[in-house]
């Protein structure tokens, strides 16, 4: 099956060369796309420079367009898998493999969690609470357990790619994909991944905007498990 | 004319020149949004809307006592409260529509960035494979 990884990237000139290089290293034959998501820093150019696969985007999008702008290059180009990676080294390639295989045994997504066995970076108190939160709404709202709800490492199949392309959240997307995923009935299965501090970067997630991505995400979980049937 | 401006806010006799200066506003008002759709700065949709608006605060400037009537039929007690009501509440709708408008708006510029950013991708591979062969 024809296998993309979606990377996007927003200012992360510091570790971009990286990921992308550990990522040709364990997995030589796996197409990758990068969403230059109109970085300040000097991201396109070294992308550029060392001839990596990248769509830039004009103006900055945020995270769930340039995500999104990733599976519609899957789509357009017609691929079965499309597997979401972080630029900034926090994934691991080497679980890409297993994430693969489990959509490859029939389900619509597989999400890479940290929680399963509690090993490598953990996060923080404070954020652990958070996503533990959320875990809790979605199993409450729709009946199905994910431990890693903010997890950006995961492997989606075609059904769910032409999902995404239709309509996929503007900012902090995962909790509520997958709530909407989970309304829908999709197959969602989670992996154990191992997942390390950022190697360069800085989260999207600041103290300053916290509450609002508490809020937010409550929010679109609740409105998500309302609309879909 | 019994009731005036000046009547439905304290509860003193009318006065002609408060309501003269509010029709004179409005009138204004109504040319300067003119003008704005004239020169494009302002498409229909909302040239509509304002004029509506500026319709409606005509009609309350010339027949103030529209207002003491809907005070009186909505247990308001004192006429002006009930203006505020009704130019507050036409202010949130106003405001409503607008971030509707805004979040269509937000979702159309995404789609066309996406596009842009993908239909650029597929001309430099085809930039590519052309200086290939």
């Amino acid at each position: 099956m024809k296998c993309l990884v979606i990377i996007p990237a927003f200012n992360e000139e510091k570790c971009i060369k990286n990921t992308i290089e550990r990522l040709k290293e364990i997995e030589p034959n796996i197409d990758y796309v990068i969403i230059n998501d109109c970085s300040k820093d000097e991201t396109l150019k070294i992308c550029k420079e060392n001839n990596f696969n990248v769509i830039s985007l004009p103006v900055n999008l945020g995270i769930g367009g340039a995500v999104q702008t990733g599976y519609l290059y899957a789509k357009e180009n017609d691929y079965d898998i499309a597997i979401q990676m972080d630029a900034d080294g926090q994934h691991n390639p080497k679980y890409i493999s297993n994430l693969v295989k489990a959509i490859e045994a029939g389900n619509d997504i597989a999400i890479g969690s940290r929680f399963i066995v509690k090993k490598g970076f953990q996060s923080t108190a404070i954020r652990r609470l958070g996503i533990s939160f959320y875990s809790k709404l979605i199993k409450f709202l729709t009946g199905i357990k994910i431990s890693d709800t903010t997890s950006g490492f995961r492997a989606v199949n075609r059904r769910t790619i032409e999902l995404f392309c239709k309509s996929y959240p503007v900012d902090y997307p995962e909790p509520e994909t997958n709530a909407i995923l989970a309304k829908k009935k999709y197959k969602i299965c989670e992996l154990p991944v191992e997942m390390e501090a950022r190697s360069g970067g800085v989260s999207s997630i600041t103290p300053s905007n916290s509450i609002y991505y508490a809020i937010k995400v409550g929010l679109a979980v609740f409105i998500a498990t309302l609309s879909e049937k | 004319m019994e009731h005036s401006v000046l009547h439905i806010i304290g509860d003193k006799k009318m006065d002609l020149t408060l309501q003269i200066i509010l029709i004179v506003i409005t009138i204004v008002f109504v040319f300067f949004i003119i003008t704005v759709t004239k020169k494009k700065q302002l498409s229909y949709r909302f040239t509509m809307l304002w004029l509506f608006m500026s319709l409606c605060l005509l009609t309350i400037a010339i027949f103030p006592g529209l207002i003491s009537t809907l005070a009186k039929i909505v247990h308001i007690e004192v006429p002006a409260n009930a203006l505020f009501v009704l130019l507050i509440g036409a202010n949130i709708v106003i405001i409503f529509l607008i971030t509707m408008g805004y979040s269509k708006h937000s979702e159309k510029i995404t789609k066309l960035v996406q596009t842009n950013a993908l239909l650029e991708k597929r001309i430099e591979e085809l930039e590519r494979n052309i200086n290939k062969e």
